[in-house]
């Protein structure tokens, strides 16, 4: 299975960063689950609650807003505001 | 010629000083890794914002065909520049550097500048050349969030956008390490497109358009690179520090040293004098 790596950063510090298996996140078009070989894409993110699972873990994230990218297995999440749920 | 007795107090006031040079040099080197390592942690998302805005920008407009105020480049008659330069001074040459790269920067401008200016250094320098200053900011601290950087970024972002200032720069030290500090001045607004090929961003699919995304991510754009900007001239203000401090302590033990030195020899020779004077009186007297 293709890997998918994640990266969460804010204007202060890099959340987080890690290969997981599925993420979802607050789209503004709704709720968005991201999994690998997703197509490229880019949108803005609403408050809500970004989650990743890994090895059928969770961890969790609640966001103010912030936008998303997803380029060739990459996931890029810029937040502004971020804490842990 | 000084006395012993000068010399010594020479010594004891060198002394003095290295004492509290060094203490300097150790607060600023503590806060040089705090703003070092916020400077670094803060890179990755203002370099990405830039290249997402720029590829966004790029991106043929919507229907109507309007641009985002904060995209359109209009006709320069007014510079907006954004200095950035730390409250206090006691860190080498970081100060003169800024000042003399901005004093070439307004020279090679022909419109008029006004300045919106953060920090005590770089006003003193505003006022010493009599430059329009239209805000001034002071007291962010050694460690400001984003959220204290918010109104020095809407100012940019309202100053622009109702055409006070046609372009907008904004001057810093950039932190390259702990010995070198650049100081730049680079353009921040009217933010320029990416120069690609269409096929770079074929295949990307926009939620909800690319002019709505551009809508919400130019003010944090805006908001995030201003707060980049005050980091890294943090960074650069602790590390300028930090290095200028430590060479006075070094200055100030050598010349510790040397006066030392001199002292020593001073009190050598009225030692040798006195025993001359002794031995003479000796031999006068049994002569």
């Amino acid at each position: 299975m293709a890997i998918m790596k994640v990266q969460i950063i804010t204007p202060e510090e890099e959340v987080y960063s890690g290969e997981v298996d599925v993420l979802v996140a607050p789209g503004t078009e709704g709720q968005l689950g991201i999994l690998p070989n997703h197509s490229p894409l880019m949108t803005a993110l609403q408050q809500g609650t970004i989650r990743v699972t890994k090895n059928g873990s969770d961890q969790s994230w609640n966001v103010t807003g912030g936008f998303l990218e997803v380029l060739s297995n990459q996931v890029m999440i810029l937040a502004e505001e971020i804490t842990v749920d | 010629m000084p006395s012993v007795r000068d010399i010594r107090r020479r010594i004891r006031s060198v002394e003095n000083t290295g004492k509290v040079t060094n203490a300097m040099s150790l607060v600023a080197a503590s806060k040089m890794r705090r703003a070092q390592l916020a400077v670094t942690q803060g890179r990755p998302y203002a370099e990405k914002m830039l290249q997402v805005i720029t590829n966004l920008a790029a991106q043929p407009i919507n229907d109507s065909g309007s641009v985002h105020p904060l995209l359109q480049s209009r006709q320069v008659n007014k510079v907006g520049l954004l200095l950035i330069e730390p409250d206090r001074g006691l860190a080498g040459g970081l100060h003169s550097a800024i000042n003399s790269s901005v004093g070439r920067f307004m020279g090679s401008i022909e419109s008029s500048v006004s300045t919106i200016c953060v920090g005590r250094k770089g006003r003193e320098f505003l006022d010493r050349t009599g430059s329009h200053i239209v805000e001034f900011f002071t007291d962010l601290g050694d460690r400001p969030a984003l959220a204290d950087t918010e109104e020095i970024s809407s100012l940019v972002i309202e100053e622009y956008s109702n055409g006070n200032m046609d372009e907008l720069y904004v001057a810093y030290a950039k932190f390259e390490s702990t010995m070198s500090q650049k100081p730049v001045v680079e353009k921040l607004l009217p933010v320029e497109p990416a120069q690609l090929n269409p096929s770079a961003l074929a295949g990307y699919t926009y939620e909800p358009d690319p002019a709505t995304l551009i809508d919400t991510l130019l003010p944090r754009f805006v908001r995030v690179q201003v707060y980049q900007a005050i980091l890294e001239s943090i960074a650069s203000e602790q590390s300028a520090r930090m290095v200028a401090m430590r060479s006075a302590t070094d200055n100030a033990k050598s010349l510790g040293e040397e006066l030392t030195l001199t002292m020593n020899k001073l009190r050598q020779d009225s030692i040798t004098n006195e025993l001359l004077d002794l031995v003479g009186g000796q031999m006068a007297l049994e002569g």
